[in-house]
């Protein structure tokens, strides 16, 4: 009797994660739709700014900034969830590496993993990344890079125009990028996303930060860890916090429900003060 | 409290503070650059006007009065637009289709008529960050002019 009633809750469970995976694939499906080019027209927000300050205008604040202010302001209070939920080229990458995974599934194969550690050197890349476009920009030479771009020969690939002649390196960059995701997960989100490491360093309010009551943890339990799909290790304070795109995988996956918003330090008080 | 928070924080606001006095000073370098284009833009027209002038005694028109269409690839397809000429004016430019188009770049490269308009030519620069909206735009513009002639 009892063990049939816990089978019950088990099952309970699997099924509000399912609901609730099933929920994020369709709020990203909607997104990469009805606003496929909001992760472009942000950063073209950001490369307007550094390329008006190369010569020498004055600051417009135009559509594409006002797109960039905005997911910034949601960044800051909430935590990444453009990332996570909105951005089409998270979105892409999703689709791709969920392609890897049935097919591994279904072939009962693993498919060769980078290392986590090398994983997050990595990540350092698409700092350097913003910072060489951000320079082209001030110097006025970006439009090399943006005819060449990953993102350029995507929105083409969008618009249904495959004549590859003027811009066959953005496009070989993107099929690349595409093998890069399948293999790895957020692969391009990770390690290449100049949009991202902007908001890697924003200040992004602790309280959006998800935590884990580590007490409370079954011991050796790194289900987490292993689902995180940005390798972030919850693990308290960390320069890596703001790596968090807000999938809430760690959340749905946590046997235990030890993740949450809630600040883990309030949390022990209270028990003290009981 | 969280040092990664406050070093994150510390560094936001000294961009902020940094995009801040750089605008300032770059709209005194607007005010001194408006300043002298208005003057050059006063000889151009007076010589413009010379030269319809001289044109008007000799009774040659560079383009024939009406509304012409005008057709020129963009980002995603062809953009259509329709330029109005009264004796030899540019007195308006429309953007009459324009179906594949990136909005949001579109409405930026909604500036090009006006700099087409003002300068009176299709030889404009092109708006930053659309630019194949606009190159559309002023190619569309040149179809245009070529049927005028």
């Amino acid at each position: 009797m009892a063990e049939k009633k816990q089978l019950t809750v088990a099952q309970k469970k699997q099924r509000k994660r399912k609901i609730q995976n099933l929920v994020r694939r369709g709020i990203q499906l909607a997104f990469f739709l009805l606003l496929p080019s909001l992760f472009s027209e942000a950063f073209n927000g950001v490369k307007g700014i550094f390329r008006a300050v190369g010569q020498g205008e004055v600051l417009a604040v135009n559509d594409f900034v006002k797109t960039f202010i905005i997911i910034c302001v949601i960044t800051l209070v909430c935590g990444r969830y453009f990332c996570g939920y909105a951005c089409a080229f998270g979105t892409l990458g999703d689709a791709v590496h969920g392609i890897a995974k049935w097919i591994q599934k279904k072939l009962k194969v693993r498919f060769p993993k980078i290392p986590e550690k090398v994983c997050i050197h990595l990540q350092i890349i698409k700092y350097i990344n913003l910072l060489v476009i951000l320079i082209t920009c001030v110097l006025g030479v970006s439009q090399v890079i943006e005819s060449n771009s990953p993102w350029q020969a995507f929105s083409r690939i969008r618009m249904l125009d495959f004549k590859i002649a003027g811009y066959w390196i953005g496009f070989v960059c993107f099929m690349l990028i595409i093998v890069g995701m399948f293999f790895e997960e957020r692969f391009f989100c990770q390690f290449l996303c100049p949009l991202g490491a902007i908001f890697s360093l924003l200040p992004i309010l602790p309280w959006a930060n998800l935590k884990r009551k580590e007490g409370q943890c079954i011991k050796g339990c790194n289900a987490c860890q292993k689902q995180c799909p940005v390798h972030h290790k919850l693990n308290g304070i960390s320069v890596r916090s703001n790596e968090c795109i807000q999938c809430g995988r760690c959340k749905l996956v946590c046997p235990k429900g030890n993740i949450s918003l809630r600040n883990v330090k309030q949390e022990k008080e209270k028990k003290d003060i009981a | 409290m969280n040092r990664y928070f406050i070093a994150r924080m510390l560094g936001c606001i000294l961009v902020l503070s940094g995009l801040f006095v750089y605008q300032g000073k770059a709209q005194e370098w607007q005010k001194a650059k408006e300043e002298n284009q208005k003057q050059v833009a006063e000889v151009e027209n007076y010589n413009r006007q010379i030269e319809k002038e001289q044109r008007a005694k000799k009774e040659e028109a560079l383009y024939k009065d009406g509304s012409y269409e005008g057709t020129a690839k963009g980002f995603g397809g062809d953009i259509v637009v329709s330029v109005t000429i009264q004796s030899d004016t540019i007195t308006a430019v429309e953007v009459v289709s324009a179906k594949k188009e990136d909005s949001a770049y579109l409405s930026m490269a909604m500036e090009m008529p006006k700099r087409i308009m003002d300068a009176q030519s299709y030889e404009v620069d092109t708006v930053t960050g659309a630019t194949y909206s606009s190159t559309g735009i002023k190619n569309a513009v040149k179809a245009a002019l070529e049927q005028a002639k």
